[in-house]
């Protein structure tokens, strides 16, 4: 069975297609990047995934459970990392993920535990306000995780952060994968999804126009030898992604 | 079927969101702000009655024996009188005016032997304090013992003396503060609590838990429930003397704070940042509450149509609804058509914003 399986997906705003009838799959413990400029698709394409957004068309399944019939069960095993930092800044790290624990119903202990998990025990009683971007998004990670997922979605997981922090958070997603989670990555930056996907799909104006792992995509689409992903993206779509802090 | 450790999952993550919102509404500045004016509010309408040190006395007199008694008394310039032409009419002065004013009967002092005391039945409100009532009827006994060159004796009559629901005097102004009290505070707090998870994207990430929309709605509406019923029970602990039916007075807080809870939630689904809340928001409240301030001078010339739509918009039935709660009669029919009016409007804001809700989701 596979973690997460896309038919014919479509979503339509005020009559303009955002996503054109996308199909993919994704294996279970893998981590799937999801790559494509600003505009392409992609946090429509995880919001109709996580139960956000109702599809106008198609289907797809997120770890066996239909995003539009068992939008609430799909909820208890998906856990979503948002590209902006949407926690309560007056509360204590502790204090949102005790809150999201009384949510998904699961014991104090495992707040703890994922804390520990991002390297945050250390400050969990400290208000969120006063943190930088990077603590901040250990917490958004941590809350993610609390209800130990099937599947972890993970929009723009380094955006704006600076490259230690940035390899921090790579290897808590392998680590993750490693132990088995399926994980769906979308990012701006090539070599992060180079380094972390264990495949790769490109969206373009809301149509996925390449599948493979990133040394198929380079051998079939790059320029010979030492090709990157950026190269395959340019050959493919003919544009540049946008650069972000951390290239 | 649904069963009942589902139902209690339901009200659990229902009891999260709220218990959230309660504490996060403490620590919002913004919030602190909103209820700091709400209670200054309350407190400078309340500030005249709680340091009154009025030294004038006030009388509603029916002469019922035509003695000449009620004009000696005005004449004597040391209380504040009315003559009125009936026991009924003095009944009903003295329970709209409220506060200490005595209501006295006098009889024909002719026909009273001038080696008898002359004895004078007194009426209060039923809310006058009971040391500021012994006061009064020494004043008066006193008063009128000089005026008469006879012994006066007032003896009071309890438990007549309530006001109409009509009343323009300390049930009209206590009602008004009610409504304006709870209507602020709840359609100030709830869109704010709304808006600002929009702001901030924590509506999103509520959005991918285990929740549905209609429980981060209840969450929210008995957060500012809440807030709403702590401002009704701080202003009724300062006026419990002036409530007769306490049943009815409940309905008035649960209903009002319904009411003003559902405007606030519709305000926060429509309102996508503070400054438009803010903006639109005074002026909706503003709209709102106007009609409950000029709901007692209808007579002054309004238009037809405006004097018969006033008593039934939301704000004016449910102020209605405070001054039955503090009336000597509260028959159903009294409040029933008002609370179907304030429910309604509830039940309507609700219906649109889910109707909202829906379009948004879809």
């Amino acid at each position: 069975m596979y973690a997460i399986e896309v038919q014919d997906l479509v979503r339509d705003y005020n009559g303009l297609r955002a996503v054109k009838g996308i199909s993919f799959t994704v294996n279970a413990g893998e981590i799937f990047g999801f790559l494509g400029p600003n505009g392409a698709g992609k946090t429509t394409t995880i919001k109709m995934l996580t139960g956000q957004l109702r599809p106008t068309s198609g289907m797809a399944r997120v770890a066996g459970c239909d995003v539009v019939e068992e939008r609430q069960q799909l909820k208890r095993h998906i856990g979503v990392v948002f590209d902006s930092q949407n926690i309560y800044e007056r509360m204590s790290a502790r204090e949102n993920l005790r809150f999201a624990a009384r949510l998904y119903g699961v014991q104090k202990q495992r707040v703890e535990e994922v804390l520990m998990q991002v390297g945050l025990s250390q400050r969990a009683g400290d208000k969120v306000k006063g943190f930088s971007n990077g603590m901040k998004q250990r917490v958004l990670i941590a809350r993610g995780l609390l209800a130990n997922p099937d599947v972890l979605f993970l929009d723009e997981p380094t955006r704006g952060l600076d490259p230690g922090v940035s390899r921090d958070i790579r290897a808590i997603i392998s680590t993750l994968a490693q132990q088995g989670m399926t994980v769906f990555l979308t990012t701006h930056y090539m070599e992060e999804a180079d380094q972390l996907s264990d495949r790769i799909a490109i969206i373009d104006q809301g149509q996925i126009i390449a599948t493979g792992t990133p040394e198929e995509m380079k051998k079939a689409y790059g320029d010979g030898q030492g090709a990157t992903l950026e190269d395959v993206f340019i050959n493919l779509t003919g544009r540049h992604l946008g650069r972000g802090e951390n290239e | 079927m649904r069963t009942n450790g589902e139902f209690i999952d339901r009200l659990r993550i229902i009891w999260t969101i709220a218990s959230k919102d309660i504490v996060e509404a403490i620590r919002n500045k913004t919030i602190l702000l909103i209820m700091g004016s709400v209670a200054l509010f309350m407190v400078l309408a309340q500030l005249p009655a709680l340091l009154k040190q009025d030294d004038t006395h006030g009388v509603v007199i029916y002469d019922a024996g035509g003695s000449g008694l009620a004009a000696a008394v005005a004449d004597s310039q040391q209380a504040d009188v009315l003559v009125v032409s009936s026991q009924e009419e003095m009944l009903e002065v003295v329970g709209d005016v409220g506060g200490s004013v005595l209501g006295l009967v006098v009889p024909d002092v002719q026909t009273v032997s001038e080696d008898q005391p002359l004895d004078l039945d007194g009426y209060f409100v039923h809310s006058a304090p009971q040391s500021k009532r012994a006061e009064t009827v020494r004043y008066f006994e006193q008063l009128l013992g000089q005026l008469t060159g006879r012994q006066v004796q007032i003896t009071v009559v309890s438990g007549l003396v309530y006001p109409s629901p009509d009343a323009v005097g300390q049930p009209f102004l206590i009602a008004l503060l009610l409504v304006v009290s709870i209507i602020t505070t709840s359609t100030s707090i709830v869109p704010y609590l709304v808006v600002e998870e929009k702001e901030t994207g924590t509506l999103d990430a509520l959005l991918v838990f285990p929740v549905s929309m209609g429980q981060i709605v209840i969450g929210k509406a008995l957060a500012g429930m809440v807030y709403g019923i702590a401002v009704a029970i701080v202003l009724f602990a300062f006026n419990t003397a002036l409530v007769v039916h306490w049943g009815v007075a409940i309905t008035g807080i649960l209903t009002g704070t319904l009411f003003a809870v559902s405007l606030g939630l519709l305000m926060g689904t429509l309102f996508e940042n503070r400054q438009t809340m803010i903006l639109w928001g005074t002026t909706f409240m503003m709209i709102l509450i106007v009609p409950v301030f000029i709901s007692n001078s209808s007579g002054l010339g309004w238009p037809e149509f405006i004097r018969t739509a006033l008593p039934w918009t939301p704000a004016v039935t449910l102020s209605r609804i405070f001054r039955v709660a503090f009336s000597g009669s509260a028959q159903l029919a009294d409040f029933l058509p008002e609370t179907g009016v304030v429910m309604g409007s509830a039940l309507l804001a609700l219906g649109i914003m889910a109707w909202l809700l829906r379009r948004r989701t879809q």
